[in-house]
């Protein structure tokens, strides 16, 4: 028998391995973001631009991520998936009106 | 009857091989032909040796799943006319290839049974327990609709590198039986597949959902299943058994 092994690129094979390449990085991005903000709070030191960018995009990728790969990518009857997706999407705007608030509350 | 040509390029391996390779076929095409008439074409005309699973030609019998440009489906469901001149055909991934595309896939059945898919069909009996309610299938109505075709297995990028995780269609199966209203012992089948060879090696990536041709939602089952692990711990650690 011949042993199929997984390809190195296999994230780059389907549309849904890119994506959740994606998500799981956006991810990873909003932990970074909110170890930040705990930094600064912390020392009481200002963000810098580029970490504010590194949040929103974190919070917006990961958020739409989720929202594509449980409501456009699945095939439409699966309605479970859809209310992962409600989910996604409640979680999201939490999260992005969350990351807005935090901002706020640190640089006024 | 109007035919179009086309370029079939079909894995090929036997043992002592030292990897498997690419074959060149052409054929005509006829409008209603699907991927596994042309692979029955050219095993008829040109190459007896082709080798591939198939029986009931109707979607039904979850034989004739292979990897069909790239993405893992049923071959007597896909319409060669909506795939381009160039049709390339592998085994599912995943899965150590026997011959051309037959794989072997008793390790994914192997899961399938460890979550014990079946009913106390005496207890059940006994206390005339078969009814069900129309609300209570349905319940179970979608992940009974599993084929066993293993094309979850071959787009789950996780079940070949976790070792322990059982993969979708073992998940699914799992909570057909913990949904299903007559089961009377639920206990045995949470407890396979929340325990250590159970879900958790499951990084929700969906490809398994996206692929399944019978919309069962494998990745949904799973999910679900953490979450009744998660509340069932407790109870599984002060369990003595
Ligand atoms: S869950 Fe779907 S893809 Fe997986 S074995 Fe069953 S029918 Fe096939
Ligand atoms: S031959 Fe039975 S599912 Fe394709």
């Amino acid at each position: 028998m011949y042993k199929q092994d997984r390809d190195f690129w296999w994230f780059t094979k389907r549309p849904g391995y890119m994506l959740y390449m994606l998500r799981e990085g956006t991810g990873i991005l909003m932990l970074l973001y909110i170890v930040e903000v705990i930094y600064h709070g912390l020392t009481k030191t200002p963000f810098h631009p580029a970490e504010l960018w590194l949040g929103l995009i974190g919070a917006l990728g990961h958020t739409l991520s989720w929202l594509w790969l449980s409501v456009l990518m699945p095939p439409l009857e699966l309605k479970l998936w859809q209310k992962t997706g409600i989910f996604a999407l409640f979680i999201g705007a939490w999260l992005v009106l969350s990351y807005f608030l935090l901002t706020y509350v640190y640089i006024s | 009857m109007a035919t179009t040509r086309k370029k079939i390029l079909v894995q090929r391996y036997v043992e002592g091989m030292e990897k498997p390779e690419l074959q060149e076929f052409e054929l005509e095409a006829t409008a209603e032909m699907t991927v596994l008439d042309a692979l029955n074409a050219i095993k008829d005309t040109q190459d007896g040796s082709l080798t591939f699973r198939w029986s009931c030609r109707m979607a039904l019998c979850g034989s004739c799943s292979a990897v069909v440009n790239g993405k893992p489906v049923l071959m007597c469901e896909t319409s060669l006319k909506k795939l381009p001149d160039t049709v390339r055909v592998e085994p599912l991934r995943n899965f150590p290839i026997i011959k051309d595309l037959v794989v072997d896939i008793d390790d994914a059945f192997e899961k399938m049974r460890s979550v014990n898919p079946y009913l106390d069909r005496m207890e059940a009996r006994v206390e005339n327990k078969h009814l069900q309610s129309p609300a209570q299938r349905k319940r179970i109505a979608q992940s009974s609709q599993c084929i066993k075709c293993m094309i979850c297995y071959s787009a789950c990028p996780v079940y070949k590198v976790g070792e322990n995780f059982m993969g979708p269609a073992a998940g699914a199966l799992a909570y057909r039986y913990i949904a299903e209203s007559r089961n009377k012992k639920k206990r045995r089948q949470l407890n396979a597949a929340t325990g250590k060879k159970g879900v958790w090696g499951c990084s929700f990536v969906g490809e398994c959902s996206t692929a399944c041709p019978k919309r069962v939602d494998p990745a949904m089952a799973l999910q679900r299943l953490k979450v009744m692990g998660a509340l069932n711990l407790p109870k599984r650690l002060l369990d003595k058994e």
